[in-house]
């Protein structure tokens, strides 16, 4: 809500005189961004520093979170649906939904790619505390040197 | 609000109080980004935890304060252990009063 909002106000010239121009995808989300109501932009946010503190109390006993960045590996180019436990969604709308409630707290994250040898690999992210990149990083480096994350670039 | 009160005649009005024609192509995708988008409204309206936040600010970058060269090194240091003594006013972000350890004295 406050992404559409916020990109609607930023391309809302543009959205009056030559909509037909933008990515159809993203064209309908601004649209529809345009028309939020303060109240429910204020509310968000108001959301959004609350969920902030909640998270925020998390890191008083762990220094680092590991959770999954996607619900599944990369897919592959033109395939818009994904099934994750039996359901069928579509990829793009999904695709963010483990690292959208936390890129928009504003917590450091590294995303890292564990390697699994003949498949896709899949994403994992490391999540710290305010203001703590350095954890993110030393911890994804960790990975690294293991041999758990790397990113070998295909032979072509 | 409920969702599914929002139709095409409904957004077709809203966006003419803010000077947008939706081309009737559109419209449909409009329709359901605006229901989705009127599906979270109802979720962050109905936990009344969250009302007890008072302000309501965005979260913006880090101000310079932050990332000054004076509060790197002072943030520079290890996990310590001592209770937070000092707190440093970061401008713009989510989390107003964060603490900041002191570093270990040697």
């Amino acid at each position: 809500m406050i992404t559409a909002a916020e990109g609607a106000n930023l391309h809302l010239a543009n959205l009056r005189r030559r909509a037909h121009d933008f990515e159809p995808l993203s064209r309908d989300r601004f649209l529809a961004g345009a028309l939020v109501p303060a109240t429910w932009y204020l509310q968000a946010q108001r959301f959004r520093r609350w969920y902030a503190l909640q998270v925020a109390e998390l890191f008083r006993d762990v220094d680092a979170i590991i959770a999954p960045s996607t619900p599944v590996s990369a897919t592959p180019v033109g395939v818009d649906t994904v099934t994750v436990a039996g359901e069928t969604m579509p990829i793009r709308p999904n695709l963010g939904i483990f690292t959208q409630p936390i890129s928009f707290i504003g917590l450091p994250v590294a995303a890292v790619p564990i390697y699994r040898h003949g498949q896709m690999p899949i994403g994992v992210q490391v999540i710290a505390a305010p203001w703590r990149e350095d954890l993110c990083l030393r911890i994804a480096a960790a990975l690294e040197a293991a041999g758990v994350a790397r990113s070998p670039v295909a032979a072509l | 609000m409920d969702p599914k009160l929002i139709d095409e005649a409904f957004v077709a009005c809203a966006a003419r109080g803010v000077g947008l024609e939706i081309h009737p192509a559109h419209m449909p995708g409009v329709v359901s980004y605006f229901q989705l988008i009127a599906g979270m409204a109802e979720s962050v309206t109905s936990e009344p935890a969250i009302n007890s936040i008072k302000a309501a600010p965005g979260c913006g970058s880090p101000s310079r304060e932050i990332t000054s060269k004076r509060v790197q090194a002072r943030t520079r240091w290890k996990r310590c252990k001592r209770p937070p003594v000092r707190s440093i006013r970061r401008g713009g972000s989510c989390y107003p009063k964060p603490h900041v350890h002191a570093p270990p004295r040697r």
